[in-house]
């Protein structure tokens, strides 16, 4: 019988964490870990967990990112801004740390507006170090697809770091 | 990490990436959050079905009203069923499998009360009927004493009247089909996804009602409009649980209003209720309905049989609203009470009109384009578009005219006919505007003559050039 205590408390680290790095919101964080328990629990009751800490964070990168993109939109709509204006850090401070912070924002924005699922792919490449098979295996694609997905975001990572650039100064 | 990648990585990108993994992460999650989550997988094995009930409860706070919502919007699908199979009548495809996925999970335990506005002549204002549901088996209350119990799985059901000592035995072939295709085994699953899908379809489709109290305690309310009914959904904000439900839409001359309370989820219930068997010295009658996903030659079969309701007259509209009241003056002329329990014959007629509503539901559901313009239009206007749709993986529509030929049509051939109906405005049960004409019980003998319908960049509708001859 599996032991639902001690997965949880395992995982729980991982979790918040890959749930807190996309998401830097603690409301967001608290419920996409949540979500994200509750579906591994259900993902087991209709197939043997291979992973339980690979499936959990597959999960909660699905979860937070889509949390991300839900965000997006809804600043969208709300008419609010939803620009470099809206992640630029109202606190003063060192410049390289205000920069980080902006970048961090900045990532965060582009991963939610790419399309499903390479921002998924792409945090578990960068964020969690997965491989290619790793990812491939989880996702459901094969290795070279992956690959690809990953190759498209960076090129469109670059994209948007240059237009950004373009714009005086936002970075 | 891969070579392949990492060499065109830009020193920006990757200090935005080092950013997000070496950002400091606060402790958590908080305690409660935690404790839930434990609690949900220790208080039960992994392997045991939860109660949707308990689903519920153990999803976070903010999941909890909407999968409260969820779970209330499969149950209008039900009582929708339940209002369009009551007296005898049918019900459609896509509202079966919402049900199914429904009661598979759960049982439930409610009241139904329709009202039509303005009443017509001769019947009460309001009807009330009690629900019961447990797992395939649904169980109707009717008055008198007459009650009626559907086995989805077995696509069977039975019309128990003490009075008439006699059972209807209705068999519906094709329902254990659409069960097979539309059931989910994965509840849960199905109910993440329409919670994400209520999370994300924003305020342009859910009106969040606020919150008001019933009978002292506070519910949240929503409503939303589905295939152009509009419903309405209040639930308990501490329970999660459905408080009141209404369904309205309108048609003709009168307003239909369905209305669900008194809700009770996953509650006991005696098996004995939904016993199909049949009591002793009571008369068999047998029927049957076929349940089976409608085709274009449904379509084409009853188009024709609501012209022929109608004096050979299209409908003006495909929609839930316009079919009810057809279905409803047709009834009266053959038997001079809509409300009689019909024969095997009429029952027979009125699902050949249904199962075109069905099929123009069915497309609406798996996103294909459609039109509907028939109104206006008679049965033998040979060359004159009445329904077109792209079926799926086709390259050219398929076109139904008025003498119910069907042929392929081009895209770039296709009518434009600014009033069509299609799937963007509400139907297939978009409700017709308030009612402002009296109603009419009977249709006149002799239809007025049809309004001209002429495209506006054309002096006459004829069908457009490329039809080719008419596949059948």
């Amino acid at each position: 019988m599996t032991d639902w205590n001690s997965i949880v408390r395992e995982n729980t680290p991982l979790v918040w964490g890959t749930a807190w790095r996309l998401l830097a919101n603690q409301a967001d964080a608290a419920d996409c870990f949540q979500e994200t328990f509750l579906a591994a629990l259900e993902v087991s009751r209709r197939q043997a967990v291979r992973s339980w800490s690979a499936l959990l964070v597959k999960i909660a990168t699905a979860r937070a990112v889509d949390r991300l993109r839900r965000r997006l939109r809804r600043r969208e709509t709300n008419g609010e801004a939803s620009g470099w204006d809206a992640i630029r850090s109202p606190r003063a401070g060192p410049v390289e740390a205000a920069q980080d912070r902006e970048l961090g924002a900045w990532l965060r924005r582009v991963l939610a507006e790419l399309p499903q699922p390479e921002g998924v792919i792409f945090s578990l490449r960068v964020l969690n170090e997965w491989s290619y098979e790793q990812i491939a295996r989880e996702i459901g694609m094969t290795a070279s697809a992956v690959g690809v997905a990953i190759h498209r975001t960076r090129a469109r990572l670059k994209e948007r770091l240059a237009s950004l650039i373009t714009r005086p100064g936002e970075v | 990490m891969n070579a392949y990648d990492e060499n065109e990585l830009d020193p920006t990108v990757e200090r935005a990436i080092r950013v997000l993994k070496t950002e400091p992460v606060p402790d958590g999650p908080p305690p409660p959050v935690l404790a839930t989550v434990l609690a949900a997988g220790a208080a039960e094995t992994l392997n045991k079905h939860r109660s949707l009930r308990e689903r519920i409860t153990s999803m976070n706070r903010i999941a909890k009203v909407a999968a409260a919502s969820a779970a209330a919007a499969v149950i209008i699908a039900a009582s929708l069923v339940a209002f369009l199979v009551w007296p005898g009548g049918n019900s459609g495809g896509r509202a079966i499998a919402d049900m199914l996925k429904s009661i598979t999970a759960k049982t439930a335990k409610f009241t139904i009360t329709m009202r039509i506005e303005p009443p017509p002549p001769g019947r009460p204002p309001e009807q009330t009927r009690q629900m019961l549901v447990m797992e395939n088996l649904i169980r109707q209350e009717l008055p008198g004493g007459v009650y009626k119990v559907m086995d989805l799985k077995s696509s069977r059901s039975v019309t128990i009247i003490p009075r008439q000592k006699k059972v209807l035995v209705t068999k519906m072939p094709g329902l254990v089909q659409v069960a097979k295709d539309q059931m989910s085994d994965d509840f849960f699953g199905e109910l993440q996804r329409r919670i994400e899908e209520l999370r994300g379809s924003g305020p342009k489709d859910v009106e969040w009602l606020g919150e008001k109290d019933f009978d002292g305690r506070p519910a949240r309310g929503f409503h939303k409009r589905v295939e152009g009914i509009d419903i309405t959904v209040w639930a308990d904000t501490e329970t999660c649980l459905p408080v009141l439900m209404e369904i309205r839409y309108g048609g003709g001359a009168q307003q239909y209003r369905v209305t669900m309370s008194n809700f009770e989820l996953d509650v006991p219930l005696d098996p004995a209720l939904f016993s199909m068997a049949v009591p002793e010295g009571y008369t068999v009658e047998d029927r049957s309905m076929n349940m089976s996903p409608p085709t274009e030659a449904d379509l084409v079969t009853g188009l024709r049989q609501c012209a022929n309701m109608a004096d050979g007259a299209f409908p003006d509209r495909i929609d839930l609203s316009t079919i009810t009241e057809l279905l409803k003056k047709w009834m009266t002329q053959q038997s001079g009470n809509a409300q009689q329990s019909p024969t095997q014959e009429q029952m027979d007629t009125r699902l050949k009109v249904q199962r075109v509503l069905i099929f123009v539901m069915q497309l609406s559901g798996e996103k294909v384009d459609w039109r509907y313009a028939g109104k206006g239009v008679r049965l033998g206007d040979a060359g004159t578009p009445v329904f077109w749709y792209l079926p799926k993986g086709a390259a050219s529509y398929r076109m139904v005219c008025g003498d119910l030929t069907v042929a392929d049509v081009a895209p770039n051939a296709l009518p434009d006919i600014s009033d069509a109906q299609g799937p963007d405005d509400g139907s297939p049960s978009q409700p017709s505007p308030p009612a402002q004409a009296p109603p009419v019980p009977t249709p006149p003998a002799v239809p007025a003559p049809a309004p001209p319908r002429l495209p506006p960049q054309s002096p006459t509708r004829a069908a457009p050039p490329a039809v080719p001859a008419p596949a059948r």
